[in-house]
């Protein structure tokens, strides 16, 4: 399959075809849905008891809802 | 310090002021009472917002049901590995962000300790992924070693299936043969009880008998067979992360009513506290005025 070729997982090619759906969506059913399906996961990585890495991972959408709510 | 001595020392207003002060303790004990009653304001307030949180996460929840609902019977069984051994043991305890929500997350810790310790002593080897920043302040002290990694800011939008795929894939770039997943899972308002729920692998789907029926070709579809793991352990997460953050609701409203019964009961004895010293120094200044009147 084409998407696993392209190195993604299956969830992360669910995730593009969701995304891919919600955009073909017309108003307002589009903004409706777009704002309840929000992305913000804070990841840290551990190894060997020390914190190593911080991740933010978020869609475009709430990272600039969380950018304007910050100003 | 006088209103910390106030605090611990209720039902004993005479030590709140010293000897010979008449005002003091009175002024301390209204102050008191005034503080109280701010506390049972916001007590009040938490509830509410945790009763109307708890209405949308349930709606969520019982929506999620039916992903883990759905997939089939064969398939849930050659996952099962709550009896199996294992070699490379991971926890995936699930707790909340916020705290102020009656023993849901200590419960939680409670039994990922001991499911920790039991793996340890049968010789397996453990790793950690920790939900929600409550369980990781509260293991990050006795089992930061085996920590991979920490997962929070999750809960400040309804959870999302988005999230859970972003959880599935970190959970899936570590190596083990057996994940439990620890949380609290939702039966009521008043009953959620903390649950182990064990997964196998996508290499335990290739060995299985189980998905005969199902014509699979194990050795052809072993790609297959992967990303229907990752499908099934996506929705489970889903599932899992939002029976905890509805149990969550649920036991921080009863605990915010809780408080704020205790906050009015408190009221009451403070009031009459209050009222009975007023009393009383109203009537020694009467006494007062009443004997330099007669010795005049």
């Amino acid at each position: 399959m084409s998407w696993r070729a392209a190195g993604i997982t299956f969830l992360k090619y669910s995730q593009l075809c969701a995304e891919h759906v919600r955009e073909a969506l017309k108003e307002p059913m589009k903004a409706k849905k777009i704002a309840s399906e929000g992305l913000h996961v804070r990841i840290m990585k551990y190894e060997g008891g020390k914190r190593v890495k911080t991740e933010i991972i978020e869609d475009a959408a709430t990272a600039a809802a969380t950018a304007a709510a910050n100003k | 310090m006088s209103l910390l001595r106030g605090a611990l020392a209720f039902g004993q207003p005479r030590l709140l002021a010293p000897d010979g002060a008449r005002f003091a303790s009175l002024k301390s004990l209204k102050s008191r009472l005034t503080s109280v009653k701010s506390i049972q304001k916001i007590t009040k307030a938490m509830k509410m917002v945790a009763a109307s949180k708890l209405r949308g996460a349930q709606t969520r929840m019982e929506a999620s049901r039916p992903f883990v609902g759905s997939s089939p019977a064969a398939l849930k069984e050659a996952l099962d590995t709550s009896e199996a051994k294992s070699e490379k043991h991971f926890f995936l305890p699930i707790s909340s962000d916020k705290g102020l929500c009656g023993g849901v997350n200590s419960s939680v810790v409670k039994a990922t300790k001991a499911m920790v310790s039991r793996a340890k002593e049968a010789g397996e080897s453990t790793q950690l992924f920790i939900v929600g920043s409550k369980a990781r302040d509260a293991l990050v002290r006795d089992f930061s070693p085996l920590l991979v990694a920490n997962v929070d800011e999750i809960y400040q939008k309804p959870f999302s299936w988005a999230q859970a795929a972003v959880l599935a894939d970190q959970v899936l770039k570590s190596d083990f043969d057996k994940l439990s997943i620890i949380y609290n899972k939702f039966y009521s308002v008043v009953r959620f009880e903390v649950t182990p729920l064990h997964l196998g692998t996508p290499a335990l789907l290739a060995e299985t008998d189980k998905l005969d029926a199902y014509e699979v070709d194990e050795e052809e579809d072993a790609e297959m067979m992967a990303d229907l793991f990752q499908f099934e352990l996506a929705s489970r997460l889903f599932n899992c992360v939002l029976e905890n953050s509805t149990s969550e609701n649920a036991s921080r409203m009863t605990a915010m009513d809780n408080a704020s019964k205790n906050a009015k009961d408190m009221i009451t004895k403070l009031q009459v506290v209050y009222n009975r010293q007023r009393q009383a120094v109203i009537t020694t200044e009467l006494n007062e005025i009443i004997s330099g009147a007669e010795s005049l």
